[in-house]
């Protein structure tokens, strides 16, 4: 029985998936992009079929294998760089440091102001980091992986919706500060948006996301004791 | 190619014998292929794999507050730029996994089906705070790098 609804559990998952990507490419919104409705449709489906969400742990641990592999390729991307990132070091580094830590910090201060739970303001420190990156801290700074999750979808859709215009209003033009700024704020999905505007953005943007995960992953635990 | 073997399966005897053979050429080739680059391509994930092993070992090891994978991450940069790895080497898979990386986690995301209500009764609120933070981190980002590059570009020219 297990076996049959860890099989439905993946065939759902992977319909979905197919369905977005098709989704997507005709109707480009944030709402189309695949991780965001992939996530919501599968939700549908278990809830109108009924299916337990222990029914689909086994299918969640097959799927996720592929994450941690999925993670050290991310150094792909940062090797094929390097050189730009070499040539603008300073201000890259500089704004890299600045927006994910002033990211972070105004995410927490912002979340204890209002009242928040102590678990959500921990799962909301880390929204800014890629997703496999984001679960792997979350794990280890005993945050919630599913909260943790749909925060950092939420954080990537909000920088595609919102970030090309906001860059827009407080005049950074320059595509270098924009990549930047967009992959290391909202990850993949920024580094998408960036990739469309021009190929350095692209380019720096992906950079971003690699150096920004690092970034993260050494002052996450650092900050934990005073959330 | 096809023509000369039309030729052939004219004038020789066995000419039955060489159209299927033909047949059976251009019908597994792509076949062979096929399973050849997906055999490459498990293996390099499975490389990719055995990196993320050692970087979650190592960090286990070490007793140190650092994600396992993202210890992989610097092991294949470390491993690339010291030249030990050839670029094109996992170049295929990282493509792959990168497009389709959103798959690997919605499985985590969809967890939220029990965490539904939580996430609903504070939904307002925790939009506000990742929208804000996100604006504020995006100005951050750009302002700083736009204003150090700045100097830098004029001089060139």
């Amino acid at each position: 029985m297990t076996g049959v609804l860890t099989l439905y559990g993946i065939a759902v998952t992977a319909g979905m998936y197919a369905l977005s990507r098709r989704l997507s490419r005709r109707w480009p919104s944030p709402f189309t992009s695949p991780v965001f409705f992939t996530t919501c449709a599968t939700m549908v489906v278990f809830l109108l079929t009924r299916v337990e969400l222990s029914d689909y742990a086994e299918a969640k641990e097959i799927l996720t294998f592929l994450l941690g592999p999925a993670t050290v390729a991310l150094a792909m991307p940062l090797y094929r760089n390097r050189r730009l990132l070499v040539a603008n070091l300073v201000p890259a580094m500089a704004g890299l440091i600045a927006g994910a830590l002033g990211t972070m910090l105004t995410a927490v201060a912002l979340a204890k102001a209002l009242g928040l739970s102590r678990a959500i303001v921990v799962s909301i420190s880390i929204k800014s980091v890629t997703a496999p990156v984001a679960v792997e801290i979350a794990r280890m700074i005993h945050a919630d992986p599913t909260l943790t999750a749909a925060f950092v979808i939420v954080t990537g859709m909000v920088g595609v919706m919102l970030g090309p215009w906001l860059l827009d209003r407080v005049g950074i033009r320059s595509p270098l500060a924009r990549g930047l700024a967009l992959g290391t704020i909202s990850h993949g999905q920024g580094t998408a948006q960036a990739a469309l505007e021009s190929e350095l953005a692209g380019a720096i943007a992906s950079i971003a996301l690699g150096v920004a995960a690092v970034l993260t992953s050494l002052v996450a635990p650092l900050l934990l004791p005073y959330l | 190619m096809t023509p000369g073997i039309e030729g052939a399966a004219l004038t020789t005897p066995a000419g039955i014998a060489v159209v299927p053979r033909n047949d059976f050429r251009a019908t597994a080739a792509p076949v062979l292929l096929g399973a050849k680059r997906a055999a490459l391509l498990v293996a390099e994930v499975a490389g990719l794999w055995a990196i993320n092993e050692a970087g979650q070992f190592i960090v286990s090891r070490l007793h140190v507050h650092f994600p396992g994978n993202v210890a992989g991450m610097l092991i294949l940069l470390a491993l690339l730029c010291t030249g030990v790895v050839p670029e094109r080497l996992f170049e295929r898979s990282s493509s792959l996994l990168a497009r389709h990386l959103p798959f690997f986690f919605v499985p985590i995301a969809v967890g939220l089906m029990t965490l539904g209500s939580t996430v609903v009764s504070k939904g307002i609120w925790l939009l506000l705070v990742l929208v804000a933070s996100a604006a504020v981190g995006l100005c951050l980002a750009g302002w700083l790098a736009q204003a150090l590059a700045r100097p830098a570009s004029k001089e060139q020219p």
